[in-house]
């Protein structure tokens, strides 16, 4: 082991990034070897089984890299699910109703991402809110607005092949996973600013030593703030790519996936205490709720059994978590 | 007398009073060589550049030295570019040009950065743990601290392979924790010990 840990290749990657790669692996094994005895005539190696699991990756990727800016600054973000199905439902809704251009209702929605990250942000960083309480409180107003805005109906963006479609390329175009381009750019950029800009600095420190870093002259509020702004952006952005996939939102519901981007990145070494974080973990981990998902409907399973496995792999990865810090400090 | 007033510099950690007793310790004593380094690492402290704001720059390096211990496992390189601008912005390099006098005085000076330090880990969003939700048990509080000192004495120093470019902070971190807390020593040789066993493992 000791070896394996000392080696070029694996420091690189960082050995948590391996071992996470691994459970891909192995979780496409087993799902491989299940699928066809569980659920007889059904195989789990194919290109679609493939791209469906990716289109589930893309939302849940991006909400992940926006909750990883938050967790790094040691709070919390519970209203992603339901901000990214706002965003989807009132962008579609201007779209199919009031025919506002789609260029237009793609920016309505990473705005109103925006509009609930500033607010989670502001009570959070400027009005002392816990994380957790502001963004609880975010999530039902997301569900409601969501609700009333559609007047609780559902909203189906344009289908392929019609007017005002092209967005869907976003997704997938002539059989190349274009949305999976984007998260990994995405990522790439959310490295960067995470790791070599001061305001990632100024995040990851948060996280560390809020009041260290307010005593040495940071504005702390404003940098909080602009973490869960981030966060809210990306939300919109998850939305963009969840209607590119799916074309239909439902409202009142999103609260799901609030636990799925949570786990993505805590399964990919971000810490919960703030500090830490890794993009590329959560987006491996983004990579395995997705799997699971398509391994447990491909089984045959219905999706009810799938929230069971999500809430086991939250509390598997926070005690994970609990414990290896123990074991470090 | 005089080390009287010097006692009271190195304990004081507002600013403003700082500079107050800087200016009342040079006007008693003209003949202290030490005097220029110490206004020259008040200055580096407390005056950001950029704007003339008055800041904390030394607590905020000791802060990215931290952070930089978590990165540094991967980017090595750029982690020790990095280690070493945080130690001249820490004033190594004012300090280099007067010798050993200069040496006990920096050591001083971050005695007094890792004491402001130490306060800040009594706040409450230090004590914070699962995004917030619950917060440290006392020992548990007492462990995370260690452990920041411990990655600042040893923990970067060994991962960068900068230990005699980290000496002086390294010492300073040291006898800054274990004056605080009366187990002090004992916390960071448990610390030590953790890391040594993860070696062995290795």
């Amino acid at each position: 082991m000791g070896k394996i840990k000392n080696n070029k290749v694996v420091k690189a990657i960082g050995f948590n990034r391996i071992v996470l790669i691994g459970v891909i692996i192995l979780l496409y094994i087993v799902f491989t070897i299940l699928t066809p005895i569980l659920h007889s005539g059904v195989t789990f190696v194919s290109y679609e089984r493939i791209m469906s699991a990716l289109n589930y990756a893309y939302f849940i990727g991006f909400m992940a890299l926006g909750v990883t800016f938050v967790i790094a600054t040691g709070g919390i973000d519970f209203s992603v699910g339901p901000v990214m199905f706002a965003s989807a439902l009132i962008s579609g809704f201007c779209l199919t109703k009031y025919n506002v251009p789609l260029p237009l209702c793609l920016l309505i929605s990473l705005l109103i991402g925006l509009a609930f990250g500033t607010l989670n942000g502001y009570f959070v960083s400027y009005r002392f809110l816990p994380s957790f309480i502001t963004s609880m409180a975010s999530m039902q107003i997301a569900k409601g607005i969501g609700s009333v805005f559609t007047k609780t109906q559902n909203v189906t963006w344009p289908a392929s092949g019609s007017a005002n479609s092209w967005y869907r390329y976003l997704v997938k175009w002539n059989n190349i996973p274009t949305g999976f381009i984007l998260l990994c750019l995405v990522a790439v950029i959310c490295a960067v600013v995470l790791n070599k800009t001061k305001a990632g600095r100024y995040m990851l420190c948060i996280g560390s030593n809020k009041e260290a870093v307010r005593l040495s002259g940071v504005n702390t509020k404003k940098w909080e703030m602009i973490a869960y702004m981030i966060c809210g952006m990306l939300a919109g952005l998850a939305a963009i790519f969840y209607v590119g996939a799916y074309t239909t939102v439902q409202p009142g519901l999103g609260d799901t996936f609030n636990n799925e981007a949570i786990a993505a990145c805590v399964m990919g070494g971000t810490s919960m205490a703030g500090g830490l974080a890794s993009i590329l973990g959560s987006i491996i981990g983004a990579v395995i709720v997705a799997l699971m998902q398509e391994g447990i409907l491909a089984m045959g399973f219905t999706i009810s059994y799938q929230y069971v496995l999500t809430g086991l792999i939250v509390l598997a990865a926070v005690t994970a978590d609990i414990m290896s810090r123990k074991r470090k400090n | 007398m005089m080390s009287e007033h010097y006692d009271s510099y190195y304990q004081e950690t507002d600013a403003g009073r700082r500079k107050a007793m800087l200016d009342a310790m040079e006007k008693e004593n003209t003949a202290d060589q030490m005097h220029s380094l110490r206004r020259e690492l008040w200055t580096l402290r407390y005056v950001d550049k950029k704007t003339g704001r008055r800041v904390d720059l030394f607590l905020w390096e000791l802060v990215e030295l931290l952070c930089l211990y978590n990165t540094a496992r991967l980017m090595k390189g750029s982690a020790r570019r990095d280690a070493k601008k945080a130690l001249e912005a820490l004033g190594a390099s004012a300090a280099a040009g007067y010798g050993k006098e200069g040496e006990t005085v920096l050591y001083e000076e971050l005695c007094n950065a890792l004491r402001l330090y130490l306060h800040t880990c009594d706040s409450k969003s230090y004590h914070k743990r699962l995004f917030g939700l619950s917060e440290l048990k006392e020992e548990d509080w007492q462990r995370k601290v260690a452990r920041d000192i411990w990655r600042l004495s040893e923990g970067l120093p060994k991962r960068l392979g900068m230990t005699e470019d980290f000496a002086i902070l390294s010492k300073a971190a040291r006898d800054t924790f274990c004056s605080r807390f009366a187990n002090g020593e004992a916390l960071l040789q448990e610390k030590e010990e953790l890391e040594r066993g993860k070696d062995k493992k290795q």
